[in-house]
């Protein structure tokens, strides 16, 4: 049922909807879930914080937005809309002109992802000749416009660093490259899948001022996923929480960080060590492992984890059911009792 | 890079000084004496010992490997125990022809099973792959003289396509040189090329999971530039050391098809030097086989870190 015009899908409020995203890997009964019914927008110019801990989903969510999957991964059910256009109703090539160009992903290890073979100027140009139009190719032109996007992720010696190779850069300076490369095309939606994870403090802070610089000055809208809850408090506008492949909660950053509603969240926040004032004695960690998408539990998958579980007395609800949530409010909990107080 | 070269040029130099102290303790280590062996169980002991003195072979060995080394530095290789000659010129009139059918050799190799290798990895699982790499095992079993007889029947017996044996310098008749290459450089080429296939295939699979191979796809780079610059530049490089293995066992290993096409190149002069136990003669063979594989090596070496900026250290 291909869609060429929707008009649900022109949406001038949004730039991307995700509207009951799932993904599994394998097939058949065996199939494992990893990303379930998720459902979300992006606002043009906005950054999206999506925090959770490592096997909650937030990867592959990623490259599910770009349909980029990698076997045997796929995306079950669910649209993603992207600048009035259904992803999953375009050819390969169609695809293929909008990541990289419209789209692009940054990811936490920027030095895997360049070829170890060719220089940073050939790895910035073939991008833009790959998506130049066949006959503009210009090669003077686009040294200069790599240049001009190496200097504009605030990379020192842009000159001497065209020339040389990806591994002869430090990790701080390979992020800037692999950020520069996304940007080279001024994408409308940057996908940032844990950038600063790798790098020291000091260049996290470098690299989180260079991405809100940005959107700032293009209007370029952050996808930003980080299992650092003080990251998110830094740069985003929006997070959302993800656990177990669900979404367990979602608002502006004020609203989630002043009055975080669902268990899971209180228990992130509870794990960071104040920034003003006496540190406790001891900080509250969560008990267990986030469980693995092949065993899943029934009802709220948070509940064997959940102090507010135990401290209700196990009720039957969190076992059996899933939390219904309203998705139209700006900040909502996954949660059978998220407005109680408990 | 220039660095880089001097630095591996001066590491061969030690080694090839190694290799031709081995080879000569090597070679005097073989049981028997030549003079007395050549000369049969007949031999007259007064004409062994005076032959032997001729020879230098009563010599103490330091002396003899001095003398043979200083030799070498004069472009000197000894005088045949056979037919007494001096060796050097023999080797010069053969080399070339040797070095002739190494590289058309290697030409089909490459040519062959470089791409064969490539696409069937690229295309793991397709119907390309399912028919290639059956053929490259199958080829892998197939002797070369069974290739070359075959050829030798087919294209020059039946067809008269191709002359069927001999050698042209060439220099003194390029196309019919080339015409008389092309069946005995085939041969090898077509036994050699699927074990290069096949491990072209493995590395070009292996690279396929590599996560900058994975992130083309969200570079949005075209296809074309995902094969060339990505995909085909970074599995030659595990190939390419393989590769100069292969050059150096094509160069000692053509004794059987210069058999089948009567080439005059040095592997039936090793065969036949060993036979008749002229031991200075196999020295001096296997001495410029050796060196050949640590200049293909070096070769190699320079070869790779051209092409992966990472080795250069």
């Amino acid at each position: 049922m291909p869609v060429v015009f929707d008009e649900a899908a022109v949406d001038s409020e949004s730039l991307l909807r995700v509207e009951n995203l799932s993904v599994e890997f394998g097939s058949g009964p065996r199939a494992v879930r990893a990303v379930d019914d998720v459902s979300f927008t992006i606002g043009h110019g906005e950054i999206l914080g999506l925090v959770g801990e490592s096997g909650s989903g937030k990867s592959t969510l990623c490259l599910a937005l770009m349909r980029i999957v990698p076997a045997p991964g796929v995306v079950k059910s669910g649209r993603v809309v992207f600048d009035g256009r259904d992803l999953g109703v375009l050819s390969v090539r169609q695809m293929r002109e909008i990541r990289g160009n419209e789209l692009a992903l940054i990811v936490q290890d920027a030095l895997a992802t360049m070829n170890p073979v060719t220089r940073i100027e050939e790895q910035i140009v073939e991008i833009l000749r790959d998506h130049a139009g066949k006959g503009t190719v210009d090669r003077k032109n686009f040294r200069e416009r790599a240049l001009r996007a190496l200097r504009s992720v605030h990379l020192p010696n842009a000159e001497l660093n065209l020339r040389r190779y990806p591994h002869q850069l430090s990790g701080g300076m390979q992020q800037r490259v692999a950020i520069a490369q996304g940007l080279i095309l001024e994408p409308k939606l940057i996908i940032a899948d844990e950038p600063t994870t790798a790098l020291d403090v000091t260049v996290q802070a470098q690299i989180l001022s260079l991405l809100r610089e940005v959107r700032d000055t293009s209007g370029t809208s952050i996808v930003f996923v980080t299992h650092d809850l003080a990251t998110v408090a830094e740069i985003c506008d929006r997070v959302m929480v993800m656990y177990a492949g669900r979404i367990v909660e979602s608002g502006t950053v004020r609203e989630v960080f002043k009055n975080p509603e669902h268990p899971y969240t209180k228990a992130l926040l509870s794990g960071l060590l104040p920034l003003v004032g006496e540190p406790p004695e001891e900080l509250d960690a969560l008990p267990g492992q986030p469980p693995r998408p092949e065993d899943w539990p029934s009802g709220c998958r948070f509940h064997p984890r959940c102090p507010v579980y135990v401290r209700l007395g196990k009720p039957d609800v969190c076992r059996e059911t899933d939390p219904n949530v309203d998705e139209t409010q700006s900040h909502w909990a996954a949660c059978h009792f998220a407005n109680q107080e408990v | 890079m220039f660095r880089y070269a001097v630095r591996r040029i001066l590491a061969a130099l030690p080694l090839l000084l190694a290799l031709s102290m081995i080879l000569f303790l090597y070679i005097h280590a073989v049981p028997g004496d030549p003079i007395a062996g050549m000369l049969g169980p007949n031999g007259n002991p007064a004409l062994i010992k005076q032959l032997r003195h001729a020879a230098g072979l009563d010599q103490s060995l330091p002396t003899q490997y001095w003398h043979w080394f200083v030799g070498l530095f004069h472009g000197s290789l000894g005088v045949s125990l056979v037919s007494g000659q001096p060796i050097t010129p023999i080797l010069v009139q053969r080399i070339p022809a040797t070095l002739q059918l190494t590289v058309a050799a290697l030409f089909f190799t490459v040519l062959l099973g470089l791409p064969v290798g490539f696409f069937a990895g690229v295309y793991k699982g397709s119907w390309l792959d399912r028919i290639l790499s059956p053929l490259s095992l199958i080829g892998l079993s197939i002797p070369v003289f069974w290739v070359g007889t075959l050829l030798f029947l087919v294209l020059g017996v039946h067809l008269r396509w191709l002359p069927t044996a001999g050698y042209v310098p060439f220099s003194q008749s390029p196309i019919e040189s080339l015409r008389l290459t092309f069946m005995p450089a085939f041969a090898l080429g077509f036994t050699l090329a699927p074990f290069l296939a096949r491990l072209t295939r493995a590395a070009t699979i292996e690279l396929r999971q590599e996560q900058f191979i994975v992130h083309t796809t969200a570079k949005g780079l075209r296809r074309s530039t995902v094969l060339g610059r990505y995909l085909a530049r970074n599995a030659v490089l595990p190939v390419l050391s393989v590769l100069g293995l292969q050059l150096g066992t094509l160069i000692g290993g053509q004794v059987i098809v210069e058999q089948v096409f009567n080439w005059p190149g040095i592997g039936r002069l090793i065969v036949e030097g060993a036979i008749q136990r002229d031991y200075l003669m196999v020295q001096s063979l296997i001495l410029i086989i050796a060196s050949s594989y640590i200049v293909i090596n070096l070769g190699v070496e320079l070869l790779h870190a051209w092409l992966d900026p990472r080795v250069r250290l």
